[in-house]
């Protein structure tokens, strides 16, 4: 028997020992070991086959990495642009008639508009059947970006119908319409102002004219803030008063350079140039909306990025004196991926702020909600909204729109619920496809997502009415769908 | 390698979900470090270790498609089984305040000597009996201290206590370890 009159073991003793047990077992219970991989290789099946639809996780836009792993740059980084037929450098005369209401002057130079002949009906060259029937009645214009067979972008416009789709400009994308609808800005590779001179491999921002397929300016219109043209940059979001385009900017070669900047239409001398530089300092920051009242943004702090994925919290920024402030509680981060447009939105009244966030700490996807005004505490709207990725108020504030695992199912449905978190719908239950990322109808009546049966790379366009009444096909070209928008039609 | 979407595969993880006989093999290569690993923090509880490897592997799988290839993939599933043990022992603890029946043995607090009187001091099963001894929140924190060598701030993280909880939780924690591993070893 050992004697009784034991040391008293010090912490670092007590740490020794119980460090001893970091040595793996003699006997491993390899009859166990085996039992469990049988368990194992029916689950292994299923992911296969849930990874051959694409749903029933947070939806991923493919893009081929660079070097075979995945890219830590911001999401448009991170994608391999084709420098195809955009022609060569946009040379524009930025220059703006100021006068009594203004108007653009069309470029002088303009060396690539946007094509406008390449009409294609919705089944020509169809490679599979339609989902849904065609033929949605009501109006507007959907534009969306796709890739053609060398993963160059493409954007495009279409009537929700699924006539006249047509090619708006190739190397295009990220389209963003005009508050009036009259104009869509777009991201494009060798977009510079007159008399500078970029790396035409740059993304810049791109607005034309919808009537006549001209391009109207670029942005921003002068060199006022040189440094910021060795960076890519794209729209994101252009407040209703017109003024404001938000963009995400980011370094193919630095990371410490991308942030977010807003271009003012009114800033002297070069209109469209940059309010600040970065106006949230070096942060990968993401604009998402703007508020009604054109006051204040919407934006992600990215703080994990995961090839075109970042995720983070939602802050807002206020425009006349670029304060921010965090939105989303400790321990909850929203994220976006090229496809989603944006995983928040404003109420049409300016005074709800919603969000899809995840919870690390409670390991789960939820609805969120909060008053715009500060120190209003946030509210669950949807507490269990498995793979969440957008929180879309419509136009007249009465629904929220969503994207979520159905219950009982691993892929994702369309679902909307009041404000107050009621009348929670499934929109699509009865759709086979799975279904991301809703976008409202300029009247409210419906939303545009992007729906497969397979896999990400095999999207298309699908419209679902917000009152349930039916389900309709836009595109019948299976591709990867980044970023869709449904615009008014032009009048 | 492409997958069926086209994408560059670039990491082993999304090749071994990608077929049966591929998984069996990268299964077979991870699994005795994984079990390894959640054994030596189950003190000898090999039904609570079993449990705990077969939840990382269905997490894991599960997640397949988020591990970004980083690391070798079986320090991802350890990450992984870490957090399952994490939730593992706070459940337990909550489960314990909720005031099901625990026995609490009677601890002499024996005097000091020479480590060389020790009988067999570096017994695995003495060792897993004192540590099993400890309420759960006790044991997790100095299983995350003594055998992950994270810091007390770090296992704050983990367990979701403040750093204060924490340092207290460690303290009582090697306290309670000292009285069982004493009375352990004097029992022989």
């Amino acid at each position: 028997m050992a004697d009784s009159r034991q040391p008293r073991l010090s912490d670092e003793q007590v740490d020794r020992l119980v460090g001893l047990l970091g040595a793996p077992p003699s006997d491993l219970p390899l009859d166990s070991a085996a039992r469990l991989v049988e368990e194992l290789l029916p689950l292994v099946r299923r992911e296969r086959a849930r990874d051959r639809r694409g749903i029933g996780r947070r939806w991923q836009l493919f893009t081929p990495a660079r070097g075979g792993r995945p890219s830590a740059l911001p999401r448009m980084g991170a994608r391999r642009l084709a420098i195809l037929a955009v022609a060569a450098a946009l040379a524009v005369a930025g220059s703006w008639l100021a006068g009594a209401g203004g108007h653009l002057a069309p470029p002088p130079s303009a060396t690539a508009t946007p094509s406008g002949s390449s009409l294609v009906s919705p089944t020509a060259g169809a490679t599979l059947a339609s989902l849904a029937p065609f033929g949605y009645p009501g109006g507007g214009t959907i534009e969306y970006t796709s890739h053609d067979s060398s993963g160059g972008d493409v954007l495009w416009l279409v009537d929700p119908s699924g006539a006249n789709r047509s090619v708006f400009l190739r190397g295009g994308c990220c389209g963003l319409f005009s508050p009036d609808g009259t104009q869509l800005a777009v991201a494009a590779p060798g977009v510079t102002p007159v008399g500078t001179t970029r790396d035409p491999s740059l993304l810049g921002i791109a607005v034309f004219d919808r009537a006549s397929g001209r391009l109207a300016h670029v942005v921003p219109t002068g060199c006022g803030s040189c440094a910021i043209l060795s960076l890519n940059y794209e729209p994101d979001a252009w407040s209703p008063d017109g003024r404001y385009i938000a963009l995400d900017m980011w370094s193919d070669s630095d990371p410490g350079a991308a942030g977010m900047g807003l271009a003012d239409r009114d800033f002297p001398p070069f209109a469209w140039d940059w309010a600040q530089g970065r106006v949230t300092g070096a942060h990968p920051d993401i604009p998402i909306a703007f508020s009604p009242d054109s006051t204040m943004l919407l934006f992600l702090r990215a703080e994990r990025t995961d090839g075109p994925t970042s995720s983070g919290p939602l802050f807002v920024l206020r425009v006349s004196d670029l304060s921010v402030r965090q939105v989303s509680p400790p321990g909850v981060t929203v994220e976006t991926n090229g496809l989603v447009q944006g995983p928040a939105s404003w109420s049409p009244d300016g005074a709800t702020i919603v969000f899809a966030g995840d919870d690390g700490t409670a390991h789960r996807t939820s609805i969120f909600s909060t008053s715009a005004s500060v120190g209003e505490p946030v509210r669950t709207l949807v507490a269990d909204a498995p793979g969440a990725t957008s929180a879309r108020f419509a136009p007249d504030g009465k629904l929220i729109a969503f994207d979520a695992e159905a219950a009982g199912s691993p892929f994702h449905d369309l679902f909307v619920v009041a404000p107050d978190g009621s009348r929670q719908t499934d929109l699509s239950s009865s759709f086979d496809p799975g279904v991301c990322c809703g976008e409202w109808s300029p009247d409210g009546r419906a939303l545009v997502v992007a729906g497969t049966t397979s896999d990400d790379s095999h999207n298309n366009l699908f419209i679902i009415a917000a009152d349930g009444s039916g389900i309709w096909q836009v595109t019948n070209d299976s591709n990867v769908y980044s970023g869709f928008l449904w615009g008014p039609s032009l009048r | 390698m492409t997958d069926s979407r086209g994408a560059v595969l670039d990491n082993e993880v999304r090749l071994a979900l990608l077929d049966e006989q591929l998984f069996r093999s990268w299964y077979e290569r991870t699994w005795p470090k994984v079990y390894g690993y959640v054994a030596s923090r189950a003190a000898g509880d090999v039904a609570l270790a079993e449990e705990i490897t077969q939840q990382t592997y269905v997490a894991a799988i599960a997640a397949g498609a988020t591990f970004d290839g980083r690391s070798d993939s079986a320090t991802w599933l350890c990450a992984i089984a870490r957090n399952k043990l994490v939730d593992h022992f706070r459940r337990l603890d909550r489960e314990e305040r909720r005031g099901r029946r625990v026995v609490v043995r009677e601890l002499q607090l024996d005097g000091a000597s020479s480590p060389a009187t020790w009988s067999a001091p570096e017994d695995r099963q003495l060792i897993e009996l004192a540590l099993r001894s400890l309420p759960p929140l006790q044991r997790v924190v100095l299983t995350l201290v003594a055998l992950d060598e994270l810091s007390v701030p770090e296992v704050a993280r983990v367990i979701g206590k403040s750093v204060a909880a924490t340092q207290s939780l460690l303290a009582r924690g090697r306290d309670g370890f000292r009285r069982a591993w004493t009375r352990e070893v004097a029992d022989g």
